[in-house]
């Protein structure tokens, strides 16, 4: 198990792949670990990518600072490792609280990328966001990690992804029971209480980049995502059908392909952002399709899009 | 060597031999913080955050009154050495940085109390297959769970306007505690056959 040293911090991560492949780096969400990539390992090591994933300051098998941990650390452990990849191309995705910190890296070091991927991700504590990360951190406080996954679960996956497991989700909670501890999730939660929005600062993003969005998503709705396809120049929307916030676990083959076209479109120089929406397919493989001209992709209706 | 406790027998339950080592472990250190926020506590409470003082220390004399019913103990000839380190290592040490001996003491037994309350974790080393109707099985979830409501008060107060001027003072004496908590528990772990995070 390889670490990188930040500061007195160890930061454990894991990387396979072919040495100057083009390589993803993919950041965990707030409450994850780095295993809950090795579908997306997989799946892009077949399409001959390097494959770099890491445990944040806090989660899993990395160092838990006791009192603070701040984003900006977060930030400089991705770099670090990063810088662990060498010359090759680099592609950046991350979700939700990752995807996070993949944004703040874009904006502080994007020469060193070619492409980003944000998935559930914000630039900004809307007051819905806000309010609900207050109560997520009250849940943890006062039932612990596994009330804070009993949460989150049903906010966050689908009925159908939920009901074949309904009898055995203490199975399903129980690896990131055991690897996250309530202290390390309550300051990584509390990371968030000097924050200041990215919003101002996204148009620094000048790598292409593709935003991914489920479309149920609760947490982070599409306005969230909206900002970051508005500010954002060369970036474009793409929604993922029947898709909540943690689609990254529920349609995980669909995602890594989307990843990997994203990725193979940027190197061949076919990536066209225009700040675009798109409806993604539903299964790995399919086409995309631009979102109904004249309709706001904003709504859950069909509404006519408001003319200028 | 196992990350869990075990090997369990027929009916689910932890061996003695373990449960009495794990046993002696926690309530040492939250028997020791039980005394310390009993000295701690003003017979007459003269301010409202100090009826948090009586909350922790009664829930750690539960813990400590919990695991001495709960658990199936043995003859351990060497727990008497080790309870002696144990209860070294939970005596007030001095925080430097801090010249108010005062707020010294109260970082001391903050550190102390976040360091055993956050950094022992003992429900997570039950097997999946642990009977949930055991009572000792049942404590250590209790204890785990109750630990990380009594460190909400550390953390209140080690996060405090009181303590920002010395923050890193208090982030380092913290990490110091935390370290010797986990080594001490590590220790423990491994004199069971336990395989702990972090014993490489």
């Amino acid at each position: 198990m390889p670490f990188l040293s930040h500061g007195s911090y160890r930061i454990r991560y894991e990387l396979d792949g072919p040495t100057g492949a083009p390589a993803y780096v993919l950041v965990n969400g707030l409450t994850q670990y780095s295993e809950l990539w090795s579908a997306y390992r997989e799946a892009l090591l077949a399409r001959r990518f390097r494959v770099a994933t890491f445990d944040l300051l806090g989660q899993g098998a990395s160092d838990k600072p006791t009192l603070y941990i701040s984003q900006d650390d977060q930030v400089a452990a991705l770099r670090l490792l990063i810088d662990e990849l060498g010359d090759g191309p680099i592609f950046l995705s991350g979700i939700s609280f990752g995807g996070l910190i993949a944004l703040r890296y874009a904006i502080e070091h994007g020469k060193r990328l070619s492409g980003l991927v944000p998935m559930s991700c914000f630039a900004e504590l809307s007051p819905q966001l806000s309010l609900l990360g207050n109560a997520l951190r009250t849940g943890l406080i006062l039932g612990g990690t596994g009330y804070l996954q009993d949460l989150l679960l049903p906010m966050n996956l689908s009925d159908q992804w939920l009901k074949p497991l309904l009898d055995k989700l203490d199975s399903v909670k129980r690896q990131g029971w055991l690897v996250n501890d309530v202290y390390a999730l309550q300051n990584l939660m509390e990371s968030f209480l000097d924050f200041r929005p990215l919003t101002p600062r996204l148009s620094a993003i000048s790598v292409p980049t593709m935003i991914l969005n489920g479309e149920f998503d609760f947490l982070t709705p599409r306005a969230l995502h909206e900002t970051l396809r508005v500010e954002i120049p060369n970036s474009s929307l793409v929604i993922i059908p029947k898709a909540y916030h943690a689609f990254t676990l529920e349609k995980g083959a669909l995602t890594a392909d989307l990843l990997a076209r994203f990725a193979e479109d940027v190197l061949a120089g076919r990536w066209q952002g225009n700040q675009a929406v798109w409806v993604a397919p539903d299964e790995p493989g399919g086409e995309l399709t631009p979102f109904p001209a004249g309709y706001d992709h904003l709504r859950a209706i069909p509404v006519r899009r408001a003319r200028p | 060597m196992s990350g869990f406790l075990g090997p369990l027998d027929s009916d689910g339950r932890i061996p003695p031999r373990q449960q009495t080592r794990i046993a002696a472990f926690l309530i040492s250190a939250h028997g020791a913080l039980a005394r310390q926020f009993a000295f701690t506590l003003p017979a007459r409470l003269d301010a409202a955050w100090q009826s948090e003082l009586n909350a922790q220390f009664y829930r750690e004399s539960e813990i400590v009154s919990l695991l001495l019913r709960a658990t199936s103990w043995v003859p351990d000839l060497s727990l008497g050495y080790m309870v002696a380190s144990w209860e070294a290592a939970w005596l007030p040490a001095p925080v430097e940085g801090i010249a108010d001996p005062r707020l010294a003491k109260a970082v001391h037994l903050a550190t102390l109390a976040h360091a055993v309350h956050a950094g022992i974790r003992p429900a997570a080393l039950l097997p999946v297959e642990a009977n949930t109707q055991d009572p000792f099985v049942m404590a250590l979830r209790r204890i785990e769970f109750e630990s990380g409501r009594l460190l909400q008060a550390q953390i209140l107060f080690l996060k405090s306007a009181d303590l920002a001027p010395h923050r890193d003072v208090v982030s380092a004496a913290l990490a110091q505690r935390h370290a010797g908590v986990r080594k001490l528990w590590r220790e423990l772990l491994g004199s069971i056959g336990i395989d702990a995070p972090g014993m490489e």
